[in-house]
């Protein structure tokens, strides 16, 4: 179990996170929603360490949790300049699990011994998702893993976590894409004004779904109102 | 791992040179034998041999907050410091290969004593999205207008080296030329502002034609950059008086460096994309300032390259004005 206790961040005078309560059963895809801006990135972070909390504390089966067992795929991912696919791949340490790029680009068909420049976004995305899942860590931290994913990569990816589940790792999904992840979480938490407001298992996935596009109408109904009328 | 991106550098430098052609090679190749021979005379007056140390420190702290991959180091390496450490040594290499050439072995222990302690240093600020928002880019952005982006995003991300090096220029005033040597290196810092492509929206946004959006970029720019060196000219000068040509030639050398990396980003100019061996164009100009020889080559490169920037942005820019 993973226990987030009244995490707080904040950047200058705004908070993004305030007093966040939230646990994580192991071994499960976790999905986490939330419109932009409610930080769900800055969430995602502050358990990888790269923000620190003014406040609370991040736990792993009440012992302090270290990034050598985290894996993070970041929304935008970096890449040094003039290196080709498979250069990139080789900064990544292999994690206990044996690793066989060969195998593994079968499932994403990269030109590896291209220069990353020539890759579009998608094969960008998959390149980086290849990187994390190289390092073979017991938690992923999958930041908008979609994004500028084709509908094969995309089937593909779901099938990976799948396996990861399996094998029993835990994940944490972010998507701006709601129906990405009805397909492949266990238990989906919606993140509103810094807080977990709730979490849904499979059964009550579409109360949420429900929730959440009342929510988008409630905020803008108004101003379409001014913008049109 | 340590041993993996060294070669990467050894790769992305290889590629970056590789289009070039011969004559620029030679003149590279001859520039590194000329300008370390230099450094080797010079390193004999412990004069010098300090004053490159602080080089050496400035250059570190440079790359430092220049590199954006400090969070990818850290989600990919297990000993981050193990990196930096191994990098800023071999960039150290050359320098302390010539402090032992001169015989300088106490200044190579307090070289590396300097490599242990700024890495260490360096390590444990602050990175990230916001970890560069320190007091010289607080200080400097407000002053910077809206329409100057480059300066902008340039200054959020080196503000806090800039205002270092500039107040280390401030403060080493009195002794003679170093304070504009300093200046210098405020003003090839300056390049970084100028290595990305803004989207051609940005470039159609006033409806100029080519050669009037590069005299406006070109004149609006020399000025900013007059006025953003005139304090610490004028500093230099009250101290100096009679230095006053050395003022006048620095001042020349930054708005031709301004000019020349304008003139580089708009002649390969790509929309939303990152200017193609910008380190190459860097080093050629920063070569041409300190060897005699070369000098005239970056105003040779401005006037063949602003009609080469003017083609290539008649690409983008709608031509109809």
């Amino acid at each position: 179990m993973i226990l987030f206790d009244t995490i707080s961040v904040g950047y200058e005078s705004h908070n993004v996170l305030a007093g966040l309560n939230w646990n994580i059963e192991e071994g499960k895809i976790h999905g986490l929603v939330g419109l932009n801006g409610s930080g769900k990135t800055t969430l995602l972070h502050a358990f990888y360490g790269y923000v620190n909390p003014s406040s609370g504390k991040i736990q792993r089966n009440n012992n302090s949790i270290h990034r050598n067992v985290i894996g993070l795929l970041e929304t935008q991912n970096y890449f040094y300049p003039l290196i080709t696919g498979r250069e990139y791949l080789s900064i990544f340490p292999q994690g206990n699990r044996p690793f066989s790029l060969e195998n593994w680009n079968k499932l994403f068909s990269l030109p590896l011994d291209d220069l990353i420049e020539t890759y579009s976004t998608g094969m960008k995305k998959k390149l980086a998702l290849l990187g994390v899942f190289k390092m073979d860590k017991e938690i992923y931290l999958l930041d908008e893993p979609y994004n500028g994913l084709d509908l094969e990569s995309t089937t593909v990816l779901k099938l990976i976590l799948d396996e990861l589940r399996k094998s029993g790792k835990t994940v944490i999904i972010t998507s701006h894409v709601y129906e990405s992840l009805e397909s492949v979480c266990d238990c989906i938490h919606h993140l509103d004004n810094g807080k977990i407001q709730m979490s849904y298992d499979k059964s009550s996935f579409h109360v949420l779904s429900g929730l959440l596009h009342k929510m988008i109408e409630d905020k803008t109904s108004v101003h379409l109102k001014k913008i049109f009328s | 791992m340590l041993k993996t991106l060294l070669r990467i550098r050894v790769l992305q430098l290889s590629r970056s040179l590789s289009g070039l052609p011969l004559v620029y090679w030679l003149l590279i190749a001859g520039g590194i034998a000329y300008f370390s021979y230099g450094l080797y005379l010079k390193l004999s007056d412990i004069f010098y041999a300090l004053i490159s140390i602080s080089v050496y420190i400035l250059l570190v702290l440079y790359i430092h907050f220049a590199r954006n991959d400090h969070r990818f180091l850290k989600s990919v390496a297990f000993h981050p410091l193990r990196i930096y450490l191994g990098e800023y040594f071999c960039l150290s290499m050359p320098f302390l290969v010539l402090l032992a050439l001169n015989g300088w072995w106490w200044l190579i222990l307090l070289c590396l004593c300097i490599w242990l302690t700024e890495t260490i240093l360096l390590f444990f600020l602050p990175v990230g999205n916001r970890g560069h928002l320190f007091l010289g880019s607080r200080l400097l952005i407000p002053l910077v207008p809206m329409s100057f982006f480059e300066w902008r995003s340039g200054l959020r991300k080196h503000g806090t080296f800039i205002f270092i090096v500039y107040a280390f220029a401030i403060g080493l005033s009195g002794l003679t030329l170093v304070s504009l040597f300093v200046l210098l290196l405020v003003s090839m810092s300056f390049s970084s502002f100028y290595s990305d492509g803004e989207s051609a929206a940005v470039i159609n946004a006033e409806s100029l034609s080519p050669q009037q959006f590069l005299k406006h970029k070109l004149k609006t720019h020399v000025i900013a950059c007059t006025m953003f060196f005139i304090p610490g000219l004028l500093i230099y000068l009250f101290r100096h008086p009679h230095d006053w040509i050395y003022v006048l030639l620095a001042s020349l050398i930054f708005i031709i460096n301004v000019s020349y990396f304008i003139l580089i980003k708009y002649s390969f100019y790509r929309p939303d994309e990152k200017l193609a061996a910008g380190s190459v164009w860097v080093a050629i100009l920063f070569a041409s300032t300190l060897i005699p020889f070369l000098l005239p080559l970056p105003l040779m490169i401005i006037v063949r390259n602003y009609s080469v920037a003017k083609n290539n942005l008649k690409l983008y820019v709608d031509d109809t004005v």
